[in-house]
């Protein structure tokens, strides 16, 4: 009898649990990711899209010798007066056309509209352009160093390596298990 | 001991009733994604649909593509495939466009409720309210293959980019995506 009044009891609880979405993991995509699929019994929300910032470096050579002053000081002693031979560098953008976020094979907006919720068996691909710096860019711990293309003056560490550069947006996913 | 556990019985049935008295509550059913693929929708009987997002399309037609000549690649503008701020390559050209948006709309109950402009979130939809997108057909009228590691010209937005790039003529998916949940309303 008091077994019978407990399952009585829990029923309508049983029925609050159906249809509810529990979290599975988070997930990243770029480019190198490919198409990805909605598994079956999960959901995806699709919480942001980060277009890349990729920069590529082009030149890295000797500048000449340049006198500090109170309106530029040595990036890496504050030093206002004195002068220091260094190198620069030289960089820009990453290509960003062709640069696409398609839902179920539809190129969208990114970021024209969020959260987007995907169904079990909906796709998301991210296609972006290659990018490559054509020189490496090697700058000493505390040796200044000039940012030709910002026109201003560095302190390294900084290290660049010539050859491909890493150029895709980055999207954030949050994967949901459905609970029948 | 028997009175206390029917006690016990009827105050847990108690409860219970006041969980079955939380009527209305919405229950997740799925998500749903509708294109102007997906033709006209109406919200089904004792569902409640929540429009999350509306994504405009972001589709390119590609209309040319052909010899550019030669192109120097210098500092400001290297070979995107080497990054080499010298030397002369001769290429191709390729022209796309945005393909056409006006007309692509969503409609609900037959009201047109995206413009330029559809940012007001989150759209609740009750049973038997009819949704529908739609959007302009849109073609691409060359087909080419540009192979990796091979410079190109986007004409459109004078930028040099890297193989491979294949695209293929005829249609071009033109349409805004919406994102919905489904909720099952809880009686």
């Amino acid at each position: 009898m008091k077994n019978w009044l407990y399952c009585l009891c829990i029923l309508p609880l049983w029925g609050q649990a159906q249809g509810t979405l529990q979290f599975n993991q988070v997930l990243v995509f770029t480019a190198a990711s490919g198409q990805q699929t909605v598994p079956a019994n999960k959901v995806w929300k699709l919480e942001s899209y980060s277009p890349s910032q990729a920069r590529r470096y082009t030149n890295f050579g000797n500048y000449g010798t340049v006198g500090w002053s109170t309106s530029n000081p040595n990036p890496c002693t504050g030093a206002t007066s004195g002068s220091t031979p260094l190198n620069y560098f030289d960089h820009s953008a990453c290509p960003s056309a062709n640069t696409a976020l398609a839902i179920n094979g539809q190129s969208v907006v990114p970021n024209s509209s969020q959260p987007i919720w995907i169904p079990a068996s909906g796709t998301i691909e991210i296609t972006a352009n290659p990018c490559y710096s054509g020189a490496s860019v090697n700058v000493g711990a505390n040796t200044p160093v000039r940012d030709h293309t910002q026109n201003t003056y560095l302190c390294g560490p900084i290290s660049i390596n010539a050859g491909t550069v890493a150029n895709s947006p980055v999207v954030t996913v949050i994967e949901f298990n459905i609970l029948p | 001991m028997r009175g206390f556990a029917w006690l016990v019985g009827i105050l847990l049935l108690a409860l219970g009733q006041a969980k079955l008295e939380g009527q209305g509550t919405l229950q997740f059913n799925k998500a749903l994604i509708l294109t102007s693929d997906s033709g006209q929708k109406t919200v089904p009987a004792n569902k409640v649909w929540k429009v999350e997002s509306y994504s405009y399309n972001a589709n390119l037609r590609y209309v040319a593509y052909a010899n550019w000549g030669n192109v120097n690649w210098n500092s400001s503008n290297p070979n995107p495939c080497t990054g080499a701020t010298s030397g002369t390559s001769n290429i191709n050209y390729y022209s796309p466009s945005q393909c056409p948006q006006a007309n692509a709309n969503f409609f609900v109950n037959g009201n047109r409720i995206s413009g330029t402009a559809f940012t007001s979130f989150p759209l609740w939809l009750p049973t038997g309210v009819v949704l529908e997108v739609f959007s302009n057909p849109c073609y691409n009228t060359v087909s080419f293959s540009v192979p990796a590691n091979t410079p190109v010209r986007d004409d459109n937005t004078n930028a040099y980019l890297c193989g491979p790039i294949n695209v293929t003529a005829g249609a071009v998916p033109n349409s805004p995506v919406v994102s919905i949940l489904e909720f099952n309303i809880i009686p």
